[in-house]
């Protein structure tokens, strides 16, 4: 949250604008989240997109199983960073937990030097695989690695709908649990069950735990970061419906709790009809949408609320982004 | 000697008293006592907790007269307070916790100490005394070699002799004490149930005479027993 300590400053209200995040050139991680459909991916392309303008290298990452990069941009991205067409200094990548995951168990049983027989089961592996989280938190682990090793200077996060992104927030807590357990199970039963199985040595399970391991020091690290103000924070984004608006509230909490950096809200699919518009839909919808949109004001002070207008067409392709994001950075008049 | 007779009675007596209870429900009762009326931190903690408590059903309460679609703002505020409360009451609830175990080990061990330590010790002080002296002649000699184990003077009966007779006296009573007043319990209500015959079903007379007849038994032991 913002430190406001000043007794003017308190009166101010905060810039409805997200140009404290443009200007703030600390910031390294940045992400946007928020319940389902209420314009995640438009948002992060947006500011993407005006990040790209004043930073060099910016990275768009998103981890939503259902991809809508490729879709907003026109452009098909994959798992490896690529440039988006049209706007410079903005590249952009999918990933997929759940596959990377799978890809890492893989890779480590054909890396064992001891050559595993086909078929038969690495127990320990399979024990260290099953354990809850830990999929996830992996496969995190593994990207964030990647993206430091390739320099960018901003990385936007397009992330899955909230439950998942409050996730990985404890994800060095499961992994050391999850270490720990390991370490103690392949301690006790590993040359037993090793034994058993007529395994020589246990080539595969340190190549595991070593991964393991060194996942374990990436995250911890990348943690610290990101419970640093100036280095990371993450923009809520909601429309102004109730469900919406009690979701930003929960994650706004435990973001606060788990002490990470939030002071942005915006507000999304705003309707702004016309003042003799006689489209009764339209009219009753403006009334709640305008309630909600006064509660926000009310409740979270301290924040920089953008409202964002719902337009007529869909925001698709990186000239409609480009001309969407400066909404982000000039409040929308409203016709009148 | 009479004292001995008597201190060896008010022991037994004791341990039967506290048995009865349970030393687990005096350490429960000995909790409430101590945080109520002692001016110290496991008190001062509970009364907290107390009051957390409260303050949270009051605004519980009040969360629930505030309408979350029409007054989000002060809905959310409110459950942020009550987020707060919540936590708050944990933190408490676990010192609480952790205090109450401890001062239930002191209790049971304190209570150990009053019951099986002190028989122990009375055992173990008179265990030469004679607590009273058989009539000369009334007992064949094992018998009165038996009476006077461990070590009291033969012809007498010992603490240790005494103690068993009066530990199995005092048992008996209480065990003939309880199925008396169940016996009593169960006739009442038969007597109930055959006024107002509609009221019970067969099921449960059945049941009732079957306790009867399970807390009958143990008394036919010790009669058998005694004879």
């Amino acid at each position: 949250m913002s430190a406001i300590v000043d007794g003017d400053l308190l009166d101010e209200e905060l810039a409805p604008t997200l140009q404290n995040i443009i200007d703030q050139k600390s910031l390294r991680w940045i992400f946007v989240g928020g319940k389902g459909g209420v314009g995640k991916t438009t948002t992060s392309c947006s500011l993407a997109v005006q990040m790209a303008k004043v930073r060099e290298r910016v990275l768009l990452i998103s981890t939503d199983p259902a991809h809508n990069l490729s879709d907003a941009f026109g452009q098909q991205f994959s798992k490896d960073a690529e440039k988006v067409e049209n706007v410079d200094n903005l590249w952009a990548m999918e990933i997929n937990p759940t596959d990377t995951f799978q890809e890492m168990i893989e890779q480590s049983s054909s890396d064992s030097p001891s050559g595993m027989p086909n078929g038969m089961p690495n127990v320990i592996q399979e024990l260290a695989a099953s354990l809850p989280g830990i999929d996830e938190a992996m496969s995190f682990a593994e990207v964030l690695k990647q993206v430091k090793s390739m320099r960018f200077e901003v990385i936007i996060f397009d992330t899955a709908p909230t439950g998942h992104t409050l996730r990985f927030l404890s994800f060095p807590t499961i992994l050391e649990k999850t270490l720990a357990k390991v370490s103690e199970v392949s301690g006790r039963f590993g040359p037993l069950l090793n034994g058993l199985l007529g395994q020589q040595g246990s080539g595969p399970d340190n190549n595991f735990l070593s991964k393991l391991e060194s996942m374990r020091q990436t995250v911890t690290e990348i943690n610290k970061q990101f419970k640093d103000a100036n280095l990371t924070t993450f923009i809520a984004v909601c429309i102004p419906e109730f469900l919406s608006v009690y979701e930003t509230e929960r994650m706004v909490q435990e973001l606060t709790g788990s002490h990470m950096d939030i002071h942005c809200i915006v507000v999304n699919q705003m309707l702004f009809p016309a003042k003799d518009s006689n489209c009764p839909q339209c009219n009753a919808r403006y009334k709640m949408q305008q309630k909600y949109a006064e509660q926000i004001d009310e409740l979270y002070e301290d924040f920089h609320i953008v409202k964002m207008p719902l337009l007529t067409e869909e925001v698709r392709g990186a000239e409609k982004i480009k001309n969407f994001s400066k909404m982000l950075l000039e409040p929308y008049a409203a016709p009148v | 000697m009479i004292s001995v007779l008597w201190t060896v009675i008010y022991v037994v007596a004791f341990n039967a008293i506290v048995a009865a209870i349970g030393s687990d429900n005096i350490g429960e009762l000995a909790w409430v006592v101590w945080c109520k009326f002692t001016p110290t931190k496991a008190a001062a903690n509970f009364k907290e907790l107390q009051k957390v408590r409260n303050e949270a059903i009051a605004l519980n309460m009040e969360i629930t007269g505030v309408s979350a679609q029409d007054e989000f703002a002060k809905w959310a505020r409110l459950n942020r307070k009550l987020d707060k409360l919540k936590d708050q009451k944990e933190k408490l609830d676990a010192t609480h916790n952790s205090q109450r175990t401890f001062f239930k080990v002191v209790v049971r061990r304190s209570i150990w100490v009053l019951t099986s330590g002190l028989k122990f010790g009375v055992r173990i002080k008179y265990r030469k005394t004679p607590v009273f002296w058989l009539p000369k002649g009334a007992f064949p000699g094992f018998i009165e070699w038996i009476l006077s184990l461990t070590s009291a003077p033969k012809g007498s009966v010992s603490v240790a002799a005494w103690f068993m007779i009066v530990d199995y006296a005092i048992k008996g009573a209480v065990v003939s004490l309880l199925t008396e007043s169940a016996n009593l319990l169960i006739s009442i209500r038969n007597s109930q149930s055959a006024r107002a015959p509609m009221k019970t079903t067969p099921s449960k007379v059945a049941d009732s005479t079957a306790k009867l007849n399970a807390e009958k038994e143990p008394v036919n032991l010790t009669e058998k027993k005694q004879k």
